[in-house]
């Protein structure tokens, strides 16, 4: 124990000294004149890729919920539609019966004229062919 | 500057990144650039690609600030971090050979005078000549003042090896340092 107090106390000194002639190196090493610029540009580039992809990414998100909001929307939309679409057939189907209606008629009407006239024509040359015959 | 006062710095710019990353990582380089270079330095061995490995890990803060924020002691864990990159520079690259690399720090080095500066080369050749493990602990143990404790969570190493490394390579320097400062060691 004794032998170990003695010979520490020399030791302790020689660490000591190799420890001070390693701490006097200890400013040597400096990093270079350019590292810092690089390192902050490629800070400032990563940076500006880091707006850009969340540019890229808000533009997505706003096409998504367009793109929802769309898919709401398209059954009322479909349904007003529908709707308009079946009060046009409904007026057009109306307007077709009238269009029938009134041709029917006039065909009837010009049918009827047509027979009358026929049955005038008829009786007027009746007549005279009775009596060629009688004859 | 105490370890913790220097954390709560590190912390801060961390919280400062989400709103101005370079603003903030600017003020955090000026706080630790030095000091992290110099530890990266005892793995790559080379400037450049040390200040490679520092790159990388002060980029992952700037693009995660969140994890050097929660972190219990940000700057064990930017030391780790650097440590990490530093070992990965180290095997993509591999390029460094014994002898090699002392030349592109001499354009870098900071000093007085021709002499200390001539001495402080050879010290680092000195820690240079130390495997890669103890290295790291001399640095960290000296030039950061980390504890044992400190070192073996930065180096996830257990306590008793962080201390027995320190302490081999202290006995390999010390004779080398000796002759280099022209005094004799004396051995027990």
């Amino acid at each position: 124990m004794a032998k170990h107090s003695q010979n520490s106390g020399p030791i302790r000194s020689e660490e000591d000294r190799v420890v001070e002639w390693i701490r006097g190196a200890k400013d040597y090493v400096a990093p270079s004149d350019e590292f810092r610029p690089r390192l902050l540009e490629a800070a400032r580039d990563w940076s500006d890729a880091r707006t850009e992809e969340r540019r890229i990414g808000y533009a997505i998100i706003g096409i998504a919920v367009l793109a929802w909001c769309c898919s709401l929307c398209w059954p009322w939309l479909a349904s007003i539609q529908a709707r308009q679409t079946s009060r046009t057939y409904e007026s057009i189907e109306q307007r077709t019966l009238e269009i029938q209606e009134m041709t029917t008629s006039d065909i009837h009407d010009a049918t009827l004229q047509a027979y009358e006239e026929w049955r005038a024509e008829s009786q007027r040359r009746l007549p005279t062919v009775q009596r060629e015959s009688a004859e | 500057m105490t370890d913790d006062t220097f954390s709560d710095q590190i912390r801060q710019y961390a919280d400062q990144m989400t709103e101005d990353a370079p603003s903030a990582l600017a003020g955090l380089f000026d706080l630790t650039a030095q000091r992290l270079v110099r530890f990266s330095i005892t793995i790559t061995r080379n400037q450049h690609d040390a200040e490679d490995a520092v790159q990388a890990a002060l980029m992952s803060t700037v693009a995660r600030p969140a994890m050097l924020v929660n972190a219990q002691s940000p700057w064990h864990y930017l030391l780790r971090m650097v440590r990490n990159e530093s070992l990965i520079v180290l095997r993509k690259k591999r390029r460094w050979t014994l002898g090699m690399g002392i030349g592109d720090l001499l354009a870098y080095c900071s000093s007085d005078g021709l002499e200390t500066e001539d001495r402080n080369r050879e010290v680092l050749k000195a820690l240079r000549t130390l495997p890669s493990e103890q290295r790291q602990v001399v640095v960290l143990k000296i030039w950061e003042e980390l504890t044992f404790q400190e070192i073996s969570e930065v180096l996830e190493c257990s306590l008793q090896t962080a201390a027995s490394r320190y302490r081999y390579a202290i006995q390999k320097l010390a004779p080398k340092l000796a002759a280099l400062h022209g005094e004799s060691i004396h051995h027990g």
